[in-house]
């Protein structure tokens, strides 16, 4: 029996080998399409936001295809499904078995794209991932694994950055005499951003006090009391919807006064804020994915691509495209702009992953504002180290780009925020 | 001293809030013994109501009533078609059933109104009422003063009407009062209806407070269920004062031991409580284990 099954498997690899030996041999006529396999939710809790990171993947590979594909082989995508990190799974292995991926491109969220890292390493098969932040993800020692976008422990890079080099010297304070606090929900999420924070914070020599408090509470007013005891100036906080939302309201409720408010959680990010809290929401600073840069920030090429990305976005889908998308975009016209055109065989792994070391973009090349350079295989690698986080204002109910300066595209509002008797 | 009056107050508030939620919770297990684990979806019922009455240009308090008399007709359908076949079941198979409401009740919620937070923001959502230095925000003052006004009523309803004294007797033994003429099976209906309605009065009363989405009555089944135990099983009075004890614990832990403990803090006190006095602080000996013998 066992003899039986092996002979058969061995038949079934030699057949499957035959095919896929075929396929260059056809190419030399009629130049085949470059196939990808796109991985991101489209059902479920992430679907919202995995979509919209998908819709800004695929203008990408229109604008590739429009332009007459990469070195005149179209591209054709192959989508997949991946609500769950199990789903995640069987759909990467499918697209790698059965429909022959060798480039896949995904997947908005840490916790599927943690599990479909394994699958492409151990299969050969590169896998691009455009907007999941979890530092783990390039941290395995994975050769085939690159990350386009910056990673969650940057967030706390950039929130004592923008404190101490842009909201000091504006508010008149000093690494001596600013108190500042950080408070945060304590889950996963708010306690790894909490300790990135802190390690940023001891290597620039600045002191914080720290409050942490359970996410799903119904009461924050000990946590707002403690803040205004301690007069904080300048107030760190990394929370999400429904806390922030809490949060700042008992602020107002009992006259909580800070100098500035930096959210560098998920909980300010949303739309759901402002529509929560109404114009209470203007002045606070949040930390995220880049979107509306300046553009006299960027390179020539970088504009160009940042202008055609946001037409075409309104154009096909009738609405703003979203940072989320943009992560999307960014990520993947590195793939078709810079890697893809210069790999000596696209269908090819380990061609495409020499083509992908060898990309070396200066800040502003991509719309997203960032670089292009990946570490090399080890510490970190595949990380694209010039991408970053950049810090946006709700200003009338709309996020605008503030920090890094040079891709600001207007002046910041309530610095220092309005006392609440005076809103 | 500033503090101290600050904090005292504001755990009185979320104390009335906690009173609120259990009261129907109270009700229904102190006459039916049903515990009741899709409470909290039925205080989501009422906070959605609030929601889309205020999108239509109703005050959230006037849509108050309207979300009670909603979830008490919700409440008496569920008794007459689900809840009802299975009072001379085993309690656990009631437990399943109420849990399989719950589930039913996020899904359907997921599937209508989607995952999305929804806000009520009435033009007085941010007003403020001062008592000395203590601040304290009009929608909670509101929503802890009809928790009181709330238990004062059903407490009434019980003593003076003559359905009140139905339920009653049948609390105390259903048996007994089926044989002196008690139309039991209308007495299960009409508290279990009443229950549910003060579930989505209370739901009604939050939504101007804290944001609607589906799965926001986990969290208050959970603090209801403690507050019902520890206040004792049935009582309504002690429901609000229950509610009150879990509101003060949670404001002072959190600010003099630290915001992370309060759970820690009050969930200690809820297993010291069920240790020396497995009753509840206000509830009568024995009734813990009343209604297990049918």
């Amino acid at each position: 029996m066992g003899i039986d099954r092996r002979t058969l498997l061995q038949a079934a690899g030699v057949t499957l080998g035959a095919v896929a030996l075929g396929a260059p041999a056809l190419a030399q006529s009629d130049p085949k399409p470059i196939r990808i396999g796109m991985l991101f939710p489209r059902t479920g809790d992430l679907a919202l936001l995995g979509e919209a990171q998908a819709n800004g993947a695929l203008i990408a590979i229109d604008m590739a295809n429009d332009a007459g594909g990469i070195n005149g082989r179209r591209i054709e995508v192959v989508r997949a499904d991946a609500p769950t990190p199990n789903a995640a799974v069987a759909e990467a292995t499918r697209l790698i078995s059965s429909e022959n991926i060798k480039i896949l491109v995904g997947s908005y969220a840490s916790a599927i794209a943690s599990s479909v890292v394994g699958v492409a390493e151990r299969s050969g098969v590169i896998h691009w991932e455009v907007g999941a932040i979890a530092d783990s993800l390039t941290q395995r020692g994975f050769k085939n694994v690159f990350r386009t976008c910056a990673t969650a422990g940057q967030t706390g890079q950039l929130g004592f950055d923008f404190a101490l080099n842009y909201l000091f010297p504006k508010l008149s304070l000093t690494k001596k005499t600013a108190r500042i606090a950080l408070v945060h929900e304590d889950s996963e999420f708010g306690s790894t951003v909490a300790k990135s924070l802190t390690s940023r914070a001891n290597e620039l020599g600045v002191s914080f006090t720290t409050y942490a408090y359970t996410k799903d509470t119904n009461d924050l007013s000990p946590v707002v009391l403690k803040l205004r005891d301690a007069g904080t100036d300048v107030l760190l906080s990394v929370q999400y919807i429904n806390d922030a939302v809490l949060f700042w309201r008992q602020a107002r409720q009992l006259d909580l006064n800070v100098k500035a408010h930096v959210g560098l959680g998920a909980g300010h990010f949303e739309n759901s804020f402002p529509k929560a809290v109404g114009a209470d929401a203007d002045g606070i600073f949040i930390s995220g994915p880049p979107l509306d840069l300046n553009p006299a920030g960027l390179t020539s090429e970088g504009a160009a691509l940042a202008e055609q990305f946001y037409s075409r976005y309104q154009k096909k889908h009738g609405e703003k495209a979203s940072s989320v998308a943009m992560l999307g975009f960014a990520g993947t016209i590195m793939l078709t702009q810079f890697v893809l055109p210069n790999a000596k065989d696209p269908d090819d792994p380990a061609s495409v992953r020499a083509a992908a070391l060898a990309v070396d973009k200066p800040k502003g090349s991509t719309p997203a504002g960032w670089g292009v350079k990946f570490n090399p295989p080890g510490e970190n690698g595949g990380q694209n180290e010039r991408a970053f986080w950049i810090i946006r204002q709700w200003q009338n109910g709309a996020l605008q780009t503030i920090y890094p300066e040079e891709l600001a595209s207007v002046k910041p509002i309530m610095v220092p925020l309005p006392e609440w008797a005076s809103r | 001293m500033d503090i101290f009056l600050q904090l005292a107050l504001s755990g009185l508030l979320l104390g009335g809030i906690y009173g609120l939620l259990s009261l129907g919770l109270t009700l229904v297990f102190g006459v039916t013994r049903i515990v009741n684990f899709a409470h909290g979806e039925f205080v989501m019922l009422g906070m959605y109501l609030s929601y889309f009455l205020w999108q239509l240009g109703f005050d959230p308090y006037l849509t108050a009533p309207v979300a009670f008399f909603v979830c008490l007709a919700v409440g008496v359908v569920t008794q007459h078609f689900v809840l009802r076949r299975t009072l001379t079941m085993p309690h656990f198979v009631q437990v399943f059933v109420t849990i399989g409401i719950s589930v039913v009740m996020q899904s359907a919620a997921q599937l209508l109104f989607t995952s999305d937070f929804y806000f009520v923001r009435p033009s007085y959502g941010n007003a403020i009422v001062k008592l000395g230095t203590a601040r304290l925000p009009l929608t909670m003052v509101i929503a802890a003063a009809l928790a009181f006004v709330g238990t004062a009523l059903v407490h009434l309803f019980l003593k003076k009407t003559h359905i009140g004294a139905a339920i009653r007797a049948t609390a105390q033994d259903p048996y007994a009062a089926n044989v002196v003429g008690i139309d039991i099976k209308k007495v299960y209906a009409v508290t279990f209806g009443v229950g549910i309605g003060c579930a989505g009065l209370a739901g009604a009363l939050l939504a101007p407070i804290y944001p609607v989405y589906p799965t926001v009555g986990l969290a208050y089944s959970l603090i209801s269920f403690v507050v019902v135990v520890l206040g004792g099983l049935g009582s309504l009075p002690g429901a609000l004062l229950g509610g009150l004890v879990v509101g003060l614990l949670e404001t002072f832990s959190a600010y003099y031991v630290s915001p992370e403990a309060k759970e820690a803090t009050y969930f200690t006190i809820f297993i010291l409580v069920l240790l020396l006095r497995p009753a509840g602080l206000f509830g009568l000996r024995g009734s813990e284990t009343m209604g297990a013998n049918h």
